[in-house]
């Protein structure tokens, strides 16, 4: 009954929607409330299929050094995301990772520096040059761990737990055939402790070196993983070793910076700021599935060459845009699912340049999306948005409309009676 | 791959091993004594008393640690400890992941005098 209620009024919010607004029919970017996970990819418009992740220093300096061919010049197309406390050889237990408490902790372990390039071209004169964008992001703090690491945890700790077996197992295969060759050097070195104490320590090299060409060879078929049940382990454990982005649950705080720099020639010689953007996000995660998120964000362009309102190219306009909002999210059940997200946008200029340049000033605005999404089978989701962007086009998408008008197309269906 | 001789005095003073992961990886444990196994350790471990300066003498003590990654470093160290009987500086051992994450394992044995 309540569902049908709701399907009811999101009908009518519907129907509704173009008597106050024009209608446009795009999807909404929703979920803006999170900083994106790559700002610096963000600020420049980009989405690398290709990003490169270095796993040690040489790693990374390789990858700079041949992007930008020793740093001589700006390259054209990269995108590179590292983070550099466990790349650069930082030290932390597995329960450190884990936790949430230490504030110093979440920031140094959760820090990611990235980096990208592009081509854009100018306003000025269309020619094309080159664009870098570098960004930080951490989280200040990041909620605890749920029921899905202690999920994922149980079934580390069986599947470890037989591969470290059988990896003992191959050890004592190996270490059996040595047991009576080192046993006799051990006799022969306690006969000798008193008497020879140089034959005694030579003989306890020796000792040592058949253990460690045992621990060798071990090793290395450890490593093979040639039988079908090591195999079966091997696959299991990498497949968990994918699952360790844990859900994390409580008060949570991210923070996120980046910043774009123009390169008129292409070279590292000469370099314009022309994109600076922030994010703080922080809110709480339940692990009844509801969530509270506000953001702050400051996002400014700062444009050399700038096309204003009457099609002439004018110079140095800035434009700051600071982001206040906000968004409820709820899972009511395993199938269905509410979001809203609200943003009020508050512009900051220079009146007398805009004016000077006739440049519109931009005016106080905001956005805001209201989703659901409906789980009706096995990869079957009704889903409907709804909302207003900034440029106060009203937004709608999703398949829930035409699902409910079908379904009532059947519900009406009748009979033929004699 | 390290290994250890340890020289044993004959005493009742207890003999500790702790295994410390230090790049955030999960590891598992197994020691065992001339192949007497103790129960698995899921996790990181300090001072865990595997005997005696005399109870060890003239045996050789296995550790066999699994490590699956879990953090985006690219390698897996652990520190192995033995106190109680010599200098108990750590031994280290560092691997690298695969390109595929394959879990790596780690041999430690100290043979004891």
């Amino acid at each position: 009954m309540k569902l049908k209620h709701l399907l009811l009024f999101l009908l009518l919010v519907a129907g509704a929607a173009p008597a106050f607004a024009q209608q446009k029919d795009t999807v909404v970017n929703f979920d803006q409330l999170r900083a994106p996970s790559s700002p610096a990819f963000n600020l420049l418009g980009i989405s690398p299929s290709d990003i490169e992740r270095p796993k040690n220093p040489t790693d990374f300096a390789f990858s700079i050094g041949n992007a930008s061919n020793n740093l001589s010049t700006v390259p054209k197309s990269y995108a590179l995301e590292i983070a550099p406390f466990w790349v650069f050889g930082g030290k932390s237990s597995f329960e450190q990772f884990i936790d949430n408490k230490n504030v110093g902790n979440n920031i140094k372990q959760t820090f990611v520096f990235s980096l990208g390039s592009t081509t854009a071209n100018s306003v000025k004169d269309s020619s094309e040059f080159r664009q870098i964008g570098i960004s930080v992001k951490f989280s200040i703090l990041r909620g605890k761990v749920g029921k899905e690491f202690t999920k994922w945890d149980s079934t580390v700790t069986k599947v470890l737990t037989q591969y470290t077996e059988s990896s003992k197992k191959i050890r004592d295969s190996l270490r059996n055939a040595d047991t009576a060759a080192i046993n006799q050097l051990r006799k022969l070195r306690l006969q000798s402790v008193t008497s020879d104490p140089d034959k005694a320590a030579a003989i306890a090299k020796a000792i040592q070196s058949m253990i460690d060409a045992q621990n060798t060879k071990a090793l290395a078929l450890i490593h093979k993983n040639d039988s079908t049940k090591n195999k079966a382990y091997v696959t299991q454990l990498s497949q968990l070793s994918n699952q360790t982005s844990f859900r994390r649950y409580g008060f949570t705080m991210d923070w996120a910076a980046g910043t774009v720099l123009d390169f008129p020639d292409s070279s590292f010689n000469q370099s314009y700021l022309s994109k600076f953007a922030t994010w703080l996000t922080f809110g709480y995660e339940g692990q009844n599935g509801s969530n509270i998120m506000f953001l702050v964000r400051y996002a400014a362009n700062f444009n050399r060459f700038y096309k204003n309102d009457i099609n002439q190219v004018v110079k140095d306009i800035d434009i700051g845009d600071l982001d206040l909002g906000l968004r409820l999210y709820k899972d009511f059940t395993d199938k269905l699912t509410l979001s809203a997200e609200y943003i009020n946008r508050l512009p900051f200029y220079n009146d007398n340049n805009y004016t000077s340049n006739h440049v519109s000033t931009p005016s106080r605005t905001d956005k805001y999306d209201f989703s659901l999404n409906y789980k009706v089978g096995k990869n079957q989701n009704l889903s409907f948005t709804y909302g207003k962007n900034f440029d106060n086009t009203v937004v709608k998408s999703g398949n829930l409309i035409a699902a409910v008008n079908y379904m009532i197309g059947l519900g009406s269906a009748r009979g033929l009676s004699h | 791959m390290p290994s250890r001789t340890v020289f044993t005095d004959g005493s009742a003073t207890p003999i500790t091993l702790s295994v410390n992961e230090v790049c955030g990886q999960r590891i598992t444990t197994i020691i065992d004594i001339d192949g007497a196994e103790l129960p698995a350790i899921q996790s990181n471990f300090n001072n865990l008393q595997i005997g005696t300066n005399a109870s060890l003498a003239g045996t050789t003590v296995n550790v066999t640690t699994t490590a699956i990654k879990v953090t985006p470093a690219g390698n897996s160290e652990v520190d192995y400890t033995l106190k109680g009987s010599g200098p108990d500086a750590p031994d280290s051992d560092d691997q690298n992941f695969n390109a595929a994450g394959d879990p790596i394992s780690h041999l430690m044995t100290y043979i004891m005098f």
